[in-house]
């Protein structure tokens, strides 16, 4: 469940950067990622709450720049 | 996809659809890329597939002919994450999207200094995206404290700024401008009173979207959004995200974006010219239920009540796209005469045989039926929308005819009509005469291919019709016509430039211009304002920068009055060279000869193809003797 989450997530975060998975681990942050901006940032938070049908806390938002941090919340909202 | 083989891809995800992209991608195959991407946005219509989407167009746009368009919107909330999502959408549709952005509720600032970002963007469409919150604060956030007088002077205030903004921006901008009006909120202040007020909280909001109607209506190339039906459409409970807003000031809810998003593109699909012009209908388990082959004339399912009632559902939704100027036309693997039978027995059918400008019943492949359909109507493939209810057929079509719009109607029947009548292809924002006439042009095109046909010369032909035009130059009441023909004119096109309504109303205006528009009528009916010429003067020659045919019109010599009275107006000026420009595309060949064939002498011939024409001074072009001028109305 946890792997199938992380790469529903990883092709997420990849797909709205415009960038391949394959180039995004557990451990990338948006500080890495010139394209991972503010706007950006929302709109991976959009994207989430899409494709899991989830609404992530404001709270939640700052913390999740990495894909496991995002990872976490995500998972937190399915169990 | 050209190189798959059968039609299994219809049943696959879009997981399926991404793979063959990045295949067709990394093989350097654009246009299999361009359908594979266009499939996988159609059925997976999300922010991250948009992100996908449009970086891998992104990459093979340059291969592509895509529509340039570049869209500002001026906002007073978060549009970001929406972004995506419209380009996404925009690709899909041919059309490449540039999204330039205002700052948070800055209007007049942006409309009115020239030099601001908005007019230094150079838009072609400007989208302006307020909320009630924000124009109408005290009619959003207090409205039970105001008395009547106060709420009719805020109602006052918001139509006046609403209206100036519209009206500062047409006579500073020549882009299509968009305004949404204002929402009202989730639960009126007044509570049940609101039913029985004078004038409640979601009434006074009203007023206010009345009053950006009455604005837009008076300007051209202005149009209104309606939020208000937008959000009920989806549902009003489920659009907001009040964390969101206070928090980004994101007021909707992630997944109802990309449908804010459609609703921007219902605009942008007309602004583009991507639309469709010819919807091709099947018959069985489409126009009806059953199959009439089997279940005969009286057997199949058309009427009032279930099943029938959904089929007669979308004959209407067909019928009232068509009124817009859409033209009807049948495709259906059947025996002719059962199919006709259905249209002779069952009374309760409300499309005729004639409300088709095109019928093909036969057991030819339907994708090869389209193609004779466009050749017949004049169109390119990419004017033709399929309405089939088979997913084979569809994806078939989709396979083989790339351009063609085909529909992808729902399982469930009683379904078909709402999604016709969702499809952005058949929007129009301004309808002609000429388009509620169209399906009465067809017939008349049927008679006129008798004469033809029976006719001793060609001449005998042309003065048979007993063809009446006039030629005149643009007014008020033809604008609007006129920069439809230019935009949507693609074969009888000599340079193939489009231009707004704003874009005509001010070169009529123009001294050093003429635009001038011809009308044609003839003893089978009355065709409309069918052909444009724009004409520059500069020094002592006239410019011929557009010059074009509906092709309704194509080969009557109806070009020749227009040329002939182009030249004599630009004589009667002064000017002796006539200079005329071809600009060759995919689809004017039809005009190629045009210059050569009225005596204008090749002056230049560009590396690209383009070549320069020019009419010596001592020249004339004869008036065709078979047709007879029209005097030009307003003119004595």
């Amino acid at each position: 469940m946890t792997s199938r989450i992380a790469a529903d997530v990883t092709q997420i975060v990849a797909d709205v950067l415009g960038i391949a998975p394959s180039s995004l681990t557990l451990a990338s942050s948006s500080d890495a990622f010139p394209a991972w901006d503010s706007v950006h940032h929302l709109n991976i938070m959009m994207a989430l709450e899409e494709r899991f049908g989830i609404a992530i806390e404001p709270e939640d938002i700052e913390r999740m720049r990495t894909v496991g941090a995002i990872v976490a919340v995500v998972e937190k909202h399915g169990s | 996809m050209s190189e798959e083989t059968g039609f299994r891809a219809e049943d696959e995800g879009p997981r399926a659809w991404r793979t063959r992209a990045e295949a067709a991608l990394a093989e350097g195959r654009p246009l299999d890329a361009r359908a594979a991407l266009t499939r996988l946005w159609e059925l997976d219509p999300t922010s991250a597939t948009a992100g996908f989407v449009v970086a891998r167009f992104t990459s093979i746009r340059a291969s592509l002919s895509l529509v340039p368009c570049r869209v500002y919107v001026l906002r007073s909330f978060t549009v970001e994450p929406a972004i995506p999502l419209l380009r996404a959408m925009a690709f899909a549709a041919g059309v490449d999207l540039a999204v330039g952005l205002g700052e948070f509720n800055v209007f007049e600032q942006a409309i009115l200094d020239p030099a601001s970002a908005l007019h230094a963007f150079q838009p072609d469409v400007v989208i302006v995206a307020s909320q009630t919150r924000d124009v109408a604060p005290a009619l959003w956030s207090r409205f039970a404290d105001l008395t009547a007088a106060e709420v009719a002077a805020e109602i006052a205030a918001a139509s006046d700024r609403l209206a100036s903004w519209v009206r500062e921006l047409r006579c500073r901008t020549a882009a299509s401008i968009v305004v949404h009006g204002l929402e009202p909120p989730e639960r009126a202040a007044l509570g049940l009173l609101e039913g029985s007020s004078e004038s409640g909280q979601i009434d006074a909001i009203r007023r206010v979207n009345r009053a950006i109607v009455d604005a837009v209506r008076a300007c051209r190339g202005a149009y209104a959004l309606d939020t208000d039906a937008l959000v009920a459409r989806r549902g009003r409970d489920g659009w907001y995200d009040p964390k969101k807003w206070a928090t980004v000031r994101m007021p909707i809810v992630a997944a109802e974006l990309v449908h804010l998003a459609r609703e921007w593109m219902r605009f942008l699909h007309p602004l583009t010219g991507r639309v469709a012009k010819v919807l091709v209908c099947d018959l069985d388990q489409t126009l009806w239920g059953g199959v009439v082959g089997e279940d005969g004339a009286n057997g199949v399912r058309i009427g009032h009540d279930h099943p029938g009632a959904a089929y007669l559902d979308l004959q209407r939704a067909i019928l009232d796209v068509a009124r817009r100027g859409v033209v009807l036309a049948i495709c259906s693997k059947n025996n002719h005469a059962d199919a006709m039978e259905v249209f002779a027995k069952r009374s309760e059918m409300l499309l005729q045989p004639d409300d088709f400008a095109a019928i093909r019943v036969n057991w030819i492949d339907k994708a090869e039926n389209l193609r004779s359909i466009a050749r017949e109507l004049d169109v390119g493939l990419d004017a033709l929308a399929f309405l089939d209810d088979n997913p084979v057929e569809r994806q078939s079509v989709r396979m083989q005819l790339p351009e063609v719009w085909v529909v992808d109607l729902p399982a469930d029947p009683a379904r078909y009509a709402r999604t016709l009548r969702d499809q952005p292809i058949f929007e129009r924002l301004v309808t002609s005469s000429e388009d509620r006439d169209r399906g009465r042009h067809y017939e008349g095109e049927r008679k006129r291919a008798e004469l033809e046909s029976s006719a001793r010369s060609v001449e005998d032909f042309y003065a048979s019709l007993e063809q009446r035009v006039a030629v005149e130059p643009a007014n008020a009441q033809s604008i609007a016509r006129i920069a439809q023909l230019t935009q949507k004119t693609n074969q009888f096109n000599v340079t193939t430039r489009r231009y707004t309504e704003q874009a005509i109303e001010e070169l009529a205006r123009s001294a050093d211009h003429d635009v001038l528009s011809i009308r044609v009528r003839d003893r089978f009916g009355d065709s409309g304002l069918v052909g444009v010429a724009v004409v520059e003067y500069r020094g002592d020659e006239a410019a011929i920068d557009a010059l074009l045919l509906s092709c309704r019109v194509i080969g009557r010599s109806v070009e020749t009055a227009l040329l002939s009275a182009l030249v004599d107006r630009a004589r009667a000026r002064g000017k002796g060279s006539i200079v005329g420009r071809f600009i060759p595309t995919a689809k004017n060949a039809p005009a190629r000869a045009f210059f050569a064939s009225h005596g204008f002498a090749c002056t230049h011939d560009d590396p690209d193809g383009a070549s320069e024409w020019r009419l010596p001074p001592s020249q004339r072009v004869p008036y065709p003797a078979w047709i007879t001028p029209d005097p030009a109305p307003g003119e004595t």
